[in-house]
């Protein structure tokens, strides 16, 4: 923060007056009677929300509307368009905002929580200058670049190919991607290509990809629950100018892990394990509106629910204490995605004994079979952001300090 | 120094005592055997350390710490198995004492825990291993200018060593809270049928705190609360259920930090077996139960301690609710990385010269004693509005 803004930031009291009145003027208060009703503008309860464009449109105006009104980067640099303000003015915004019927931004989770910070902490001058705000914003959207049919969980064999245009500098890239959620709704991509023969984990270049650019191809792919989030993306000697290169040519590992790190961030911590997204009272209201207190079953798997949650916020505030404390932050941050996983799975059992056959069947009662969204998403949260099975490697291997297995592959 | 540093400093002193002292062997009760408890550990831990008083206020000769502080230790002494009437003492009747109207016995008897020559026990169960103010069938009775206690309580911890025994028990109309001291009945023996305390110990699973059934026959007693304080009582044991929960956590950390090495060091087909998947993945599995419930322990602690700060309905309700949860969670934590701690030892891990099944029996017993998980989230349930 420079002295100008520090000298400028306004108290807490007065900052979180200032979002009231605006998040007032701006949109509804979440309406009591509705409490239990998980699906604010349709009857839908999801955990993948970008599916349509119309979605990520609402969401992008929302954004820009928050950050026209000055709440859209309060943690950010003020050179890039951010507020310059400390994270607990974030988290009173953020608190505030969960009051107000607004437009769920998570169509741009990824950009905002992915490729932004990746840009910031590796991008050149002129591609932040061009892009953070424009990001932050919603007037750019980007998405992530990474999984292709033969590299998933070993992304390091990613195989699509970077080379350099003597002539120009620029990058020529060929190849093919996979998974690419928003990727139809996206202006930027970040990518991770091959551009050398050496060395595993020091052949890879990172870049920002201009997703209009001519060779670009995107291919919706449906998913289990119906929707299309992500896609295919074909890339055919699609030209990127150097200037958008993240990170030391063949430096693309370091940038991989940095986004892979805020992924399982913006996955795991900011949703607090689940906690983020599934509000207790509202779970309680919803079982009563619909009648099923009294079964034991119910009751059981409600707590258990309650029991997820609830350690998973604490185990939250556990690692934020600690980061305050200035101790290194344990294991708490690395183990939120598999919390959050468990939690999603513990959510999806209390649903499924709470309703019975009206998950089954649309009966046209409101947040009865809108669940089934929910339920059929669950198993994408296994997967997306690493799946399950790589996040115990990379636990074990961190935290416990486990030996590796001896690697097949090089 | 912040409360953090402060705590963190407790840990590593409690933990070095134990490290250095305890060595749980010679305490093993078997069949029948007598209950015993390390002396000399326990004269470190309160008369040296001060740890039985961090609870009670310091006007009251203790340390007037929080209920966090005095969990740090329990973790602590849950990871050792150290063979001390800690949690009987300072676990249990502290608590109860600390919820309760603060009379003249009352804080003599905070005193006496405070500088470590009295070791109490609370009398709680019934017949059946339950407690609840409808079922208390002790009841006592005024007896010339003082009163007398009749009725049996059973699974009583560290009954054979303590001085005395606090019991809930019918007084007048409601339920009070009455103290027994059994210097005399202590000596006797199965044989002296006219004591008026019986203790007799259990055939015990956790042979590191066997239980006994506690016969009282017009035992000369005390009234300190009543003749009626069920609700006090009921927060009370709710700080006590967290002060269990913290055990619970420290055992369960230790059996898993005892699996993580073993897995480093024990080499099977050429590598050591903490490289195979399934070994790996279990002992993450594991970590993640302990890290849920050091974290459900942490909000539970919260509740205990606002609770102390200030008694009401509301800090009250949220307690419960703090308790049953951390309870519920806790307990299938422990049993179940103490099972699977277990297990990747191997068949060392099932021999009775190795530690692994006393990890395995106080898991059991932490988990069916005060409650079970699945009692424990009914009333959770109950707390949280459901
Ligand atoms: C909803 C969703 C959104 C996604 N969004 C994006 C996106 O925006 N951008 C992007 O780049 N990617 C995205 N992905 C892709 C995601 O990162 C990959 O699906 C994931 O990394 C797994 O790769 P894979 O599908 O190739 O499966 P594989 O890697 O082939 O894995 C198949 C199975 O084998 C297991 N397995 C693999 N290796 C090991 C191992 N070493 N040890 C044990 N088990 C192993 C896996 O756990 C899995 O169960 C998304 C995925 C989903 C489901």
């Amino acid at each position: 923060m420079s002295v100008e803004t520090a000298r400028q930031a306004p108290s807490l009291e007065d900052f979180r007056a200032e979002a009231e009145a605006f998040l007032t003027a701006a949109a509804p208060r979440m309406e009591a009677e509705h409490r239990f009703d998980f699906s604010e503008e349709e009857d839908r309860v999801t955990l993948f929300r970008g599916a349509t464009e119309a979605e990520a449109e609402r969401a992008c105006q929302w954004q820009r509307t928050v950050f026209d009104a000055g709440f859209g980067w309060i943690t950010g640099p003020p050179e890039y368009g951010g507020a310059g303000l400390p994270g607990r003015y974030e988290r009173a915004y953020q608190e505030l905002e969960r009051r107000y019927s607004v437009p769920s931004r998570s169509p741009l989770g990824v950009s905002l929580g992915m490729v932004l910070p990746t840009l910031q902490h590796f991008g050149t001058e002129t591609a932040k200058r061009r892009w953070l705000r424009a990001l932050r914003r919603a007037d750019v959207v980007g998405c992530q670049l990474f999984s292709e049919p033969g590299a998933g969980s070993d992304l390091a064999s990613v195989s699509t190919k970077a080379d350099r245009d003597p002539a120009t500098g620029d990058w020529i890239v060929t190849g093919q991607k996979v998974w690419t959620s928003g990727a139809h709704y996206s202006d930027l991509g970040l990518l991770l290509a091959r551009t050398s023969d050496g060395e595993r984990h020091r052949n890879l270049t990172a870049f920002l990809v201009d997703m209009h650019a001519p060779g670009v191809e995107v291919r919706p792919l449906r998913q289990m629950t119906g929707g299309a989030d992500f896609n295919e993306v074909f890339l055919d000697g699609v030209r990127v100018p150097d200037e958008n290169r993240l990170g030391e040519v063949d430096g693309g590992w370091q940038v991989a892990m940095a986004t892979l790190m805020y992924e399982r961030g913006a996955i795991g911590g900011s949703t607090a394990g689940g906690s983020g997204l599934f509000r207790l009272e509202r779970i309680i209201a919803w079982l009563q509106d619909l009648g099923r207190t009294d079964d034991p079953a119910v009751r059981q798997a409600f707590a258990r629910v309650h029991i997820g949650l609830t350690a998973a916020k604490a185990m939250r505030a556990r690692a934020e204490a600690a980061v305050k404390a200035g101790t290194t932050p344990g294991p708490e941050m690395s183990l939120s995605k598999l919390a959050l996983t468990a939690n999603l799975a513990a959510l999806s059992d209390l649903v499924a004994t709470a309703l019975g056959p009206k998950l089954l069947a649309d009966t046209g009662r409101r947040s009865t079979f809108s669940w089934a969204e929910f339920v059929l998403g669950v198993p994408g949260m296994r997967l997306g952001g690493g799946t399950d099975e790589i996040q115990r490697d990379i636990i074990a291997h961190r935290v416990l300090g486990l030996p590796k297995e001896p690697r097949t592959t090089t | 120094m912040s409360a953090h540093d402060v705590r963190a400093a407790l840990r590593t002193e409690v933990r070095r005592c134990l490290d250095e002292h305890v060595d749980v062997r010679p305490y093993l009760v078997e069949n029948g055997g007598e209950a015993r408890i390390d002396k000399a550990l326990w004269g470190t831990l309160t008369g040296q350390m001060g740890l039985a008083g961090l609870l009670v206020p310091e006007a009251d000769g203790g340390s007037g710490a929080a209920v966090a502080d005095l969990a740090v230790v329990f973790e602590e002494l849950g990871a050792a198995l150290a063979p001390v009437p800690m949690f009987s003492t300072a676990g249990l009747v502290l608590p109860v004492l600390r919820a309760v109207e603060k009379s003249e016995p009352v804080r003599d008897l905070l005193a006496g825990i405070a500088s470590g020559s009295t070791v109490a026990t609370l009398a709680l169960h019934e017949a059946d291993g339950r407690y609840s103010p409808e079922a208390t069938s002790a009841r006592a009775e005024r007896d010339g200018t003082g009163w007398v206690l009749s009725g049996t309580k059973s699974f009583v911890t560290d009954a054979a060593a303590a001085d005395v025994l606090v019991v809930p028990a019918r007084v007048e109309a409601g339920i009070g809270l009455v103290a027994v001291p059994a210097a005399d009945a202590r000596t006797r023996t199965a044989s002296g049928r006219s004591s008026s305390v019986r203790i007799t110990t259990m055939t015990s699973l956790d042979l590191l705190r066997p239980l006994a059934t506690v016969e009282f026959d017009r035992a000369p007693a005390q009234v300190l609360a009543g003749p009626d304080v069920a609700l006090q009582l009921g927060s009370g044991l709710d700080i006590a259920l967290i002060l269990l929960a913290a055990e619970q956590v420290g055992g369960a950390q230790r059996c898993l930090d005892n699996a993580v090495s073993y897995a480093k060091n024990r080499v099977q087909f050429g590598r050591p077996i903490g490289s195979f998947q399934a070994i790996k993945h279990q002992l993450v599995d594991l970590l993640l139960e302990v890290e849920l419930a050091r974290s459900a322990l942490t909000h539970a602690v919260r509740t205990a301690d606002e609770y102390l700060q200030d008694p009401s309905p509301a800090t009250a309700g949220a307690l419960a609710e703090g308790a049953s949860l951390a309870r519920a969670l806790c307990s299938e934590t422990y049993t179940h990385v103490a099972d699977e701690a277990l297990h990747i030892h191997g068949g060392i891990g099932f021999t009775w010269e190795h530690d692994s099944h006393l990890y395995y029996r106080r898991a059991k017993a932490a988990q069916l004693l005060f409650g079970n998980p699945d009692e424990h989230r009914e009333r959770l349930a109950v707390a949280a509005g459901l």
